[in-house]
């Protein structure tokens, strides 16, 4: 093989090998829990995206609102949620999260976070980017992943101006943080490539090649003459000017830096007011219909009768059907569906019968052990509001598991 | 040990200046070839070794960027320095390995963070370590030491990482006053600009508090990071050792 070749199939190779392996480097960030891990991790309800509507432009504001729960029944094989960060699910800097707020105080960071705990947030964005893309509320805890809120889609227009990011500095400078220092970063990276590229054609003129000969023979004096360490001098000067020079430059154009702030802190409890206990008496799935049926013992403690809702889990409402507007995606039956009087305890049964279990991957009859969790609400005429967590194994009829399984099976075939 | 007949007749092949062996097409096609493999290997080593700290200006703070970029950094420029100086007898490898870094890190923050992510430049711009790289090739042709190259070069490098990137991150270090809050301006683009695998939790930075303005990049760090620099310089050196006895060696005779 000749020289060229040898050379140009090694350079092929290292840049496939650069090429392939930048991903790996990139996506070292933490991976989604699977489906079924997330019913029992953490619920989001009340999510609002305001204004609610599809059509932005660049630049544009929208406010994610909602709340949510790190259930108790947070699974013991993940790991325990004391680090979280309340962010957005979105494709990348094609939003700029401009404001978080959680329990109403603004949050720089990540939080302090523990299980049974709710969290009020608030995340205001901006679209950075045209296109069409999915936003969601997130909640990202450290070792388990991300868990992800309801999605809102939204279509935005290129603006005719080009985008800014205008941020005032503490010296009251209002710069454009979309392209603020860069010139100062590009400029000195030049001024060092410069004085490199300057030593390397320093050498690089003369034959190269022709050396190892030389060296083999051990003309060394011939190889690096009086002249070239001169020349070392005088490069090593400059660099150090140079250094000096950039220092000086930080210092005087760039005066009063602080270094990076980390401020984590613990939200403030909300204020809540249980008046509703739960128990869970059983828990069923059917499979073949994609049916959940969950019978609850609700006793009522509060002084007002209260009704069945709403049952949330993970990122989906399934609203009581006797109260579902036309637009409800997802709806469960409760029966009865009949009032809890003060100081009642009474068993409902609430059947939820969807598509989403299979499709979101969230109940996959494989699993060991598949269990329900979410947030079981009610409310009481005055539009009182309670919720509380409930969570239980799904017990399966292992017959219809097994036909499910062989279904499947034939359909893969 | 090249036979006495064999080192004759490259003798005068040296003194003829032949134009049929030692053409300088295959000088050129020779230093592409190195240039090529040194992006792609300097990239690959530093990206998984190094990589957030090098990735977001966020993450380019005080205690950590100042110790992990050069000590990683210097990897590869130390093995290229070895191979260079024993084979060629030039003092160049250190900076070749850092101008190589900084082009194939610029190639990727450009096509792969701005060009397809859409992160904005002055969010994800590589460091430099090309000034020191020149020091630690000329202080080994001065010295023509390992060990002295060690010690002062090797130090060196540790040393003046905060200086020679001190201009870069200056912008980035200007408070600013956000939701009630006194952050870096770095900090606000990591609020920003979102990154949906990169939550704040996992950033590794030296947990600041606002009075502690800064003087200078942290002398602690600096001296901490020349003496891990010694071994890192060394275990460069393995790897140039190997590279040069056994494959780049062998082929380089061949040809
Ligand atoms: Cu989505």
């Amino acid at each position: 093989m000749s020289i060229y070749k040898r050379f140009s199939l090694l350079g092929v190779l290292f840049i496939l090998m650069s090429v392939l392996t930048a991903p790996i480097a990139e996506a070292h960030g933490e991976n989604g829990l699977p489906g079924f891990l997330r019913l029992r991790t953490v619920t989001f309800f009340d999510v609002n995206f305001t204004p609610n509507q599809e059509q932005f432009k660049q630049g544009d504001e929208m406010t994610i609102t909602g709340k949510l729960k790190i259930l108790e029944s947070w699974p013991t094989n993940v790991a325990e949620p004391k680090v979280a960060y309340i962010s957005v699910d979105a494709p990348g800097p094609a939003v700029l999260v401009k404001e978080r707020w959680v329990n109403g105080e603004f949050t720089p960071g990540s939080i302090f976070v523990e299980k049974g705990k709710v969290y009020d947030f608030k995340v205001k964005v901006t679209f950075r980017k045209e296109g069409r893309y999915h936003v969601h509320p997130s909640l990202l805890v450290e070792h388990a992943g991300p868990l992800i809120g309801p999605g809102h889609w939204v279509d935005v227009k290129a603006s005719t101006t080009p985008f800014t990011n205008p941020i005032t500095l503490i010296n009251g400078k209002t710069v454009d943080l979309e392209k603020y220092g860069l010139g100062t970063v590009v400029g000195w990276h030049l001024i060092f490539f410069a004085i490199g590229a300057i030593w390397l054609v320093y050498w690089l003129v003369r034959p190269v090649l022709a050396r190892m000969l030389l060296v083999e023979q051990g003309k060394f004096s011939e190889l690096v003459s009086k002249r070239d360490k001169i020349a070392g001098a005088v490069i090593a000067v400059v660099v150090a000017m140079t250094l000096f020079g950039g220092y000086t430059y930080a210092k005087t154009a760039f005066p009063g830096g602080i270094p990076q702030q980390v401020y984590r802190f613990a939200p403030e409890d909300l204020k809540l007011n249980h008046f509703v206990t739960y128990k869970v008496e059983s828990a069923t799935y059917g499979p073949t219909t994609q049916t959940v049926v969950m019978k609850v013992l609700i006793t009522n403690h509060g002084s007002d009768p209260v009704r069945v809702t709403q049952f949330s889990t993970a990122y989906i409402d399934f609203v009581n059907k006797a109260l579902a507007k036309p637009d409800t995606e997802h709806v469960m039956t409760v029966s009865p569906d009949a009032r809890i009087t003060p100081g009642e305890t009474k068993s409902v049964e609430l059947t939820l019968q969807d598509e989403i279990w299979q499709k979101a991957n969230l109940l996959p009859i494989e699993e060991a052990q598949i269990s329900m969790a979410g947030l079981l609400f009610v409310q009481d005429d005055k539009g009182n509001r309670d919720f509380g967590t409930i969570a239980a194994p799904l017990k399966t009829d292992y017959q219809t598991i097994l036909e499910v399984l062989k279904k499947k099976e034939e359909f893969i075939r | 040990m090249g036979m006495p007949e064999q080192a004759q007749k490259s003798q005068q092949l040296v003194r003829q200046r032949s134009r049929f062996l030692l053409d300088r097409r295959y000088d050129a096609i020779f230093v592409f070839g190195v240039l090529f493999i040194v992006i792609g290997a300097a990239h690959v080593v530093f990206m998984l070794l190094a990589g957030d700290w090098d990735f977001w200006t966020d993450w380019k703070d005080r205690q950590w960027w100042p110790l992990m970029v050069p000590v990683m950094g210097l990897i590869v420029p130390s093995a290229l320095q070895y191979i260079a100086w024993t084979l060629l007898r030039l003092p160049i490898g250190a900076t070749l390995a850092a101008v190589c870094l900084v082009i194939g890190e610029w190639v990727n923050r450009f096509f792969n963070f701005h060009g397809w992510t859409d992160f904005p430049l002055n969010f994800v711009w590589p460091s430099t370590m090309v000034p020191t790289a020149i020091l630690l090739d000329v202080i080994l042709m001065w010295t023509n030491s390992w060990l002295l190259t060690t010690l002062f070069g090797a130090s060196l490098w540790g040393l003046l990482f905060g200086v020679e990137n001190m201009p870069l991150i200056a912008p980035f270090r200007i408070p600013v006053e956000y939701g009630g809050y006194v952050l870096s301006t770095a900090d606000v683009q990591g609020f920003q600009y979102l990154r949906t695998t990169t939550p704040e939790y996992i950033r590794i930075v030296e947990q600041g508090n606002f009075r502690a303005f800064l003087q200078q990049f942290s002398t602690v760090t600096a001296v901490a990071a020349a003496v891990i620099s010694f071994a890192s310089y060394w275990f460069g050196q393995l790897i140039g050792r190997v590279l040069a006895v056994l494959p780049i060696g062998k082929f380089m005779k061949q040809t």
